[in-house]
């Protein structure tokens, strides 16, 4: 049979209109691939069985046959959808999200859920209630989060593409640290129907893969309008590939994003590697020069405010009526909601919740959130303006490279701090995209970001996909 | 800044979330450095310029229409139903 494990979608695509494989053999290759991988490195909640994926499938279909992975806040009608807590452990979505319907439509194959940070919270996927993902290149390093299940799964070549989420860089940050592209695209671009909510103002689900032109190919499918979005950008589907072998044109402009390279915790690893990365953008065609955002220093402080403020109202849901856990023994209504979310939540989801609503309450509300809303709009505008001058901005993805499990243990603020390079594009509603660019000494991924104003999703791509060319970073495998 | 676990307290409660006791401390000491961390956020306010930004980007909103849906489905998804009525306890303890 000839599958190999680090396919690119493209390349299955391809095999499978020659009919040199079939849709069933390529279900059993990465099946098999699951069961020998899967248990080292705990990439994924549940892996499907052939018949029920095959059944929702649309067969004939433009990628019919091309397995991927859904993070485990995506509804899957029929499937269980807990975000990884144990408030939804038994609980099966009801309906698709629209993602999924349009990737089932275009007959993509998903085999499965991958593990995540307890409702999409953390930087690691150390907060999952049900276990803990590894990082296929360092079996004893985080993957990085909250998509961190999805991000293993296809660094180890165990699916070619999977989708997470972002609220404040849950797909960028894994996809760094285990050496794939992650997308996040402009807020509105890809449908929240059917996304378990952490941050409405931020949250957009976003995608992994190997190639630029791979994240094309399936960004194509998920993008475009939805009418049962009420924050869904009146954006016709597209095919994100047509054009993007264009390359680097000359008179491209590129900023780069000023910031402290000794400060913020930064790897000096990381930090040559980006510069490297900047040098071959250049080396390109493209016109390089300095930028700087100041107020980009406040935006992981703005974040946490926000997106605490809005998962205190999302999770407010979740109280043991409707669905999910209830705790059995509470004699009376308030007493159930309490005890069922001590049981059904995490410390970390706990802590959000609570500062969240510490931000929201009155005497402080005009402090924290109001303030924070105020240079949101500074954040934005400062992206705004910087864009008069440059078609795209590149910055690190991430301060440091895949760490250790527990090292953040006792320093919270330090894990939460992996997201300050992230958070700003998701506060401003910008797309951008993590690219690999290079290893540290100890062979673990680096990743830089390249950020676009909204919907300029075809010249990241463009832009990534020449970079692609140029470098090698995205054709190495960890050994496992 | 200070923020008492008195006050956490009283947080976790309009949160409608009882927290575990060996997990008090802890929660608090993360609460509250998080929220010294974002203090900052008080110094760049008083900087910005707050006004009305072209967003190039409008906000849909739906026709306010009821669709009927399957509500069988969210029904048998609760943990406890009878007909098409959720069950919980009482609201209110009754003392006979």
């Amino acid at each position: 049979m000839s599958i190999y494990p680090f396919e690119t979608v493209r390349e299955l695509k391809e095999k499978l209109i020659k009919k040199t494989i079939s849709p069933r053999e390529v279900y059993r290759f990465y099946a098999q691939r699951y069961t020998e991988i899967d248990h080292k490195i705990g990439a994924l909640l549940e892996f499907f069985d052939q018949e029920s994926v095959f059944e929702s499938s649309v067969s004939q279909a433009s990628l019919y046959g091309i397995p991927g992975l859904l993070k485990d806040n995506i509804c899957q009608q029929g499937r269980i959808t807990s975000c990884a807590s144990h408030i939804l452990e038994n609980y099966k979505a009801v309906y698709d999200a629209t993602v999924s319907h349009r990737l089932k439509r275009e007959g993509l194959l998903l085999v499965g859920r991958a593990n995540m940070d307890e409702f999409a919270m953390g930087s690691s996927t150390e907060t999952s209630a049900f276990k803990k993902t590894a990082n296929p290149w360092d079996l004893t390093r985080v993957p990085g989060g909250s998509s961190g299940g999805s991000a293993a799964a296809v660094a180890a070549g165990i699916v070619p593409w999977a989708l997470g989420s972002e609220t404040g860089g849950s797909v960028r940050h894994p996809a760094a640290l285990c050496g794939i592209v992650g997308l996040k695209p402009t807020y509105g671009l890809v449908s929240r129907f059917g996304l378990i909510a952490y941050g409405s103002s931020l949250d957009q689900i976003g995608l992994f893969s190997r190639t630029a032109y791979d994240a094309a190919m399936i960004f194509s499918i998920i993008a475009g309008y939805d009418e049962r979005d009420g924050t869904s950008l009146h954006v016709e589907p597209k095919d994100y590939t047509h054009g993007i072998e264009k390359g680097v044109s000359s008179g491209l402009r590129i900023g780069v994003v000023d910031y402290e390279k000794n400060g913020h915790g930064m790897d000096p690893e990381v930090v040559a590697a980006n510069e490297e990365a900047i040098r071959t953008l250049e080396s390109l065609g493209a016109t390089i020069t300095k930028i700087s955002l100041p107020a980009l220093e406040y935006s992981a402080a703005v974040y946490f405010i926000i997106s605490r403020a809005e998962a205190a109202s999302n999770l407010a849901r979740f109280d043991g009526v409707r669905y999910g856990l209830r705790n059995k023994e509470a004699n009376q209504l308030q007493e159930m909601y309490h005890l069922t979310r001590r049981d059904g939540f995490g410390p970390e989801v706990q802590a959000r919740i609570l500062v969240g609503n510490y931000v929201l309450s009155a005497g402080h509300s005009g402090e924290f959130y109001d303030n924070a809303l105020k240079v949101r709009q500074q954040i934005r505008q400062e992206f705004i303006d910087a864009f008069k001058n440059v078609h795209l901005l590149v910055m690190p993805t991430h301060p440091v490279p895949a760490f250790s499990f527990g090292q953040f243990d006792q320093d919270k603020l330090t894990m939460d701090l992996q997201d300050f390079f992230t958070c700003s594009a998701n506060l401003a509603g910008i797309p951008a995209i993590s690219l690999p660019c290079g290893f540290t000494k100890n062979r673990l991924p680096i990743g830089f970001q390249l950020i676009g104003p909204a919907l300029s999703e075809s010249l990241l791509f463009q832009v990534s996909h020449a970079f692609q060319q140029k470098t090698d970073w995205h054709l190495q495998h960890p050994s496992l | 800044m200070i923020i008492s676990e008195h006050e956490i307290a009283a947080i976790a409660t309009l949160s409608a979330i009882t927290i575990k006791k060996e997990e008090f401390v802890p929660l608090c000491d993360q609460v509250i450095q998080i929220l010294q961390y974002a203090e900052m956020v008080k110094d760049a306010a008083q900087n910005s310029q707050t006004g009305c930004i072209d967003m190039r980007k409008s906000n849909t909103f739906r026709d306010d229409l009821a669709i009927q849906s399957d509500t069988t489905a969210l029904l048998n998804a609760s943990p406890s139903h009878d007909g098409s009525y959720f069950v919980v306890p009482l609201i209110l303890e009754t003392s006979r």
